[in-house]
């Protein structure tokens, strides 16, 4: 098997195109539901997963939204019987259709896991690579309403438990020179590197490729791959011989797939003849290439580590939509940041991880895990927060949602007022809201309830206009506050959320584990120069969505008087006359 | 030894070394507990230490009760986050000093335990006097 021949659509040159892809169905809000994932890990059964649909029921979670009752990885037997998806024997002896049938028995929606490669990531040998039309029938029979697709055991790149010799279809060769029309430029004094990753190394680039997302090192805004390109001028419209003086290897930084384009005009994109050694340079066959008069800028890369991973999660909806065209099945892709699913996953998927895992401390029956609330690494809320933040620009009703995984609130290791800060955060920021605790141990009225059945802080997270919100104010921006990667948690952050009928919301979040003294204020004059929709007014209705008190402002300046650590508050803004 | 002898081992010891015995219908969903979700291919070929933690995790959780720990030194392991579904398992084994890392920084996810290294670790699975803990000066 090799990667697929991709379309222009599909291609890096297309991502900021605005276009979805295979009819995908837009105007969806966040999704809300419960997922096993967090609560249960691979251990979830079908008795648990019942009395799951019991507790939302008895909560009344579903009228708040909570809808969709997800099965995460390990609830499939290992092995596909007669080369299609069964449910694992002991978990879920009754199978997926009666669990389905219980969940919509209740008014509730079921969603259901599985993953681009050919295994899922707990390494039963299940995934859908190459079983797309299979598994569509599998889960259009199983009525799945939500689908989490994972990207473990990726065939086309080095992902999570891939070979790491995949990096040979993602990135470039190191490039030493190309010869176009008989003259030979080199890569380091001619070429000009563009994007992040790509740098030159003694008389070669190399790492002509894209940046690895999955961890929390980099800023989602700025271009995470890298070009080498050439500026060529021709006198005349012309065709010429265009080679390149190459090396291959097989790891991050250094691959054996080369594309090349004049302009958006792609003419070559496959594997080139692999070479003795990462530095033992030899020379491409020569293409023929046309040249237009002036000046054409030529384009040595690879943006397959994007595009491949596009291509699995579109096959995959192509074949749910060929049996069920009117389907509205909500597509989560799960590839954790890896290929900056911020650029292209909009156009197929409903949802996108921006990061690794939340928490690898899962819980069992019985125990709830364990969440932090900081990690050098992705598994905390606040790694999470940190990039999700300033994601804005991606989200949108007409798009899909950035996803900084499900919630963490009732594992151990996070206290109360972490809870309601990260519930806080999630809705403000769209965040689809997966509860990912044992419900068992939730009773109406309790300390946890409270959290997650806060209706008014849903309704910012469904509310219809769909905005993510902006940071409008961080106390660590040097200049934009809804640009800036900050990863430093000491610090106090507002954020803004544009609401329909003109109301707005604001959230004063202390990131930091200690307490802040001070005043912090968002004055509504300079909100009004960021978001169309909103107007000063004479005065202001303010609620406060923990507390619940309802005061008049008539100022339009609105301030939180000290924060205790990781505390937040949360308003909404009405405005009246 | 292959993950299902393993896996079968650990059971075996779990009886003997601590005088258990099982019925046949309880050893049998002991032994579902430990190997589920890991496919027949994965249970007949050489178990992996990735394996190896998940089965000695489970264990931990159903046979022995045991509690699980902070993470300590495994967060620095460069390779505990290529695991979604192992990464606890594999901090549990490290940092209990049942299944030790191949170095300081590095716990060797996919490579074969050997069987007098997989015999060594059941040992200390069940015997917490012979755990290893001094990970550090490994």
């Amino acid at each position: 098997m090799t990667p697929d021949r991709i379309n222009k659509e599909g291609r890096f040159d297309s991502f900021d195109n605005g276009e979805i892809l295979l009819n995908k169905k837009k105007n969806h809000l966040p999704p809300m539901g419960w997922n096993s994932w967090n609560a249960f890990g691979s251990n979830n059964t079908e008795a648990l997963t019942r009395a799951m649909v019991d507790k939302i029921k008895e909560l009344e979670l579903d009228k708040l939204g909570y809808k969709f009752i997800v099965l995460d990885d390990g609830c499939y037997k290992p092995e596909r019987v007669n080369g299609r998806l069964v449910s694992d024997e002991v978990k879920f002896a009754s199978g997926f259709n009666a669990m389905s049938d219980y969940v919509h028995s209740h008014g509730l929606k079921f969603g259901m896991y599985n993953d681009i490669g050919d295994r899922l990531c707990s390494g039963a040998q299940v995934g859908t690579c190459g079983y797309e039309d299979v598994d569509a029938q599998s889960y259009v029979d199983w009525k799945v309403d939500f689908m989490k697709v994972d990207n473990c055991y990726y065939l086309w790149d080095n992902a999570t438990f891939s070979n790491p010799e995949n990096a040979r279809y993602t990135f470039a060769p190191n490039i030493k020179a190309v010869k176009i029309d008989g003259k030979e430029y080199s890569a380091v004094k001619d070429g000009k590197v563009t994007g992040f990753i790509g740098k030159v190394e003694k008389d070669y680039v190399t790492f002509l490729g894209t940046f690895d997302g999955t961890g929390p090192d980099a800023s989602p805004l700025e271009v995470r791959s890298s070009e080498l390109v050439f500026e060529v001028e021709a006198e005349e419209d012309k065709t010429v011989s265009l080679a390149v003086e190459y090396a291959t290897g097989k790891k991050e930084g250094v691959g054996e797939w080369l594309e090349l384009a004049v302009g958006e005009d792609i003419f070559f994109d496959d594997f080139v003849e692999p070479t003795e050694s990462e530095e033992t340079f030899v020379w491409s066959r020569d293409f023929e290439v046309s040249l237009k008069k002036g000046i054409n800028v030529i384009r040595v890369m690879n943006h397959r580590r994007q595009e491949n991973t596009l291509n699995s999660y579109s096959r995959f909806l192509r074949e749910l939509n060929k049996l069920k065209p009117d389907h509205d099945i909500i597509y989560s892709a799960c590839e954790w940041g890896k290929t900056h699913p911020q650029n292209w996953a909009y156009k197929v998927c409903d949802s996108w991880r921006i990061l690794n895992d939340i928490t690898f401390r899962v819980g069992n029956d019985g125990d709830p895990g364990v969440g932090n609330w900081k990690d050098d690494y992705t598994p905390s809320v606040t790694s999470q927060y940190n990039k999700a933040v300033i994601m804005d620009e991606f989200a949108g009703l007409d798009k899909g949602w950035n996803d900084p995984d499900m919630l963490m609130i009732g594992m151990n290791g996070l206290n109360d007022t972490q809870y309601r800060t990260h519930m806080a955060t999630w809705c403000m920021m769209n965040s689809p809201l997966f509860l990912g605790l044992d419900l068992r141990r939730v009773k109406k009225g309790d300390a946890l309830y409270q959290i997650i059945a806060n209706k008014d802080l849903i309704d910012l997270n469904q509310d219809a206009l769909g905005v993510q919100a902006k940071r409008v104010f961080s106390s660590l921006a040097v200049e934009k506050p809804d640009k800036e990667y900050i990863r430093d948690i000491n610090r106090v952050d507002i954020l803004c959320k544009p609401l329909s009928g003109g109301d707005f919301a604001l959230c004063f979040v202390n990131v930091s584990e200690e307490d802040k003294k001070g005043e912090f204020s968002a004055d509504v004059k300079e909100l009004s120069k960021i978001f169309a929709g909103i107007k000063s007014a004479g005065s202001y209705e303010v609620k406060d969505l923990w507390t619940k008190e309802v005061t008049e402002n008539t100022t339009g300046v609105f301030t939180v008087k000290e924060l205790p650590a990781c505390a937040s508050v949360t308003l909404r803004i009405t405005p009246k006359n | 030894m292959t993950t299902d002898k393993f896996a079968e081992y650990v059971l075996a010891e779990h009886e003997r070394l601590l005088s258990k015995t099982s019925t046949d219908i309880a050893r049998a969903a002991d032994r579902d507990y430990l190997v589920s979700g890991i496919s027949q291919a994965d249970l007949q070929a050489p178990v992996t230490r990735k394996f190896a933690a998940v089965i000695l995790h489970r264990a931990m959780q159903r046979l022995t009760r045991e509690e699980d720990e902070d993470w300590g030194i495994a967060k620095g392991f460069r390779d505990i986050y290529d695991c979604r579904v192992c990464a606890n398992a594999v901090a549990q084994v490290a940092v209990k000093g049942i299944l030790p890392p191949e170095t300081n920084n590095f716990f060797g996810m996919t490579d074969i335990l050997t069987d007098e290294k997989a015999s060594k670790t059941i040992i200390r699975l069940y015997n917490k006097s012979q755990r290893i803990t001094k990970l550090l000066e490994l």
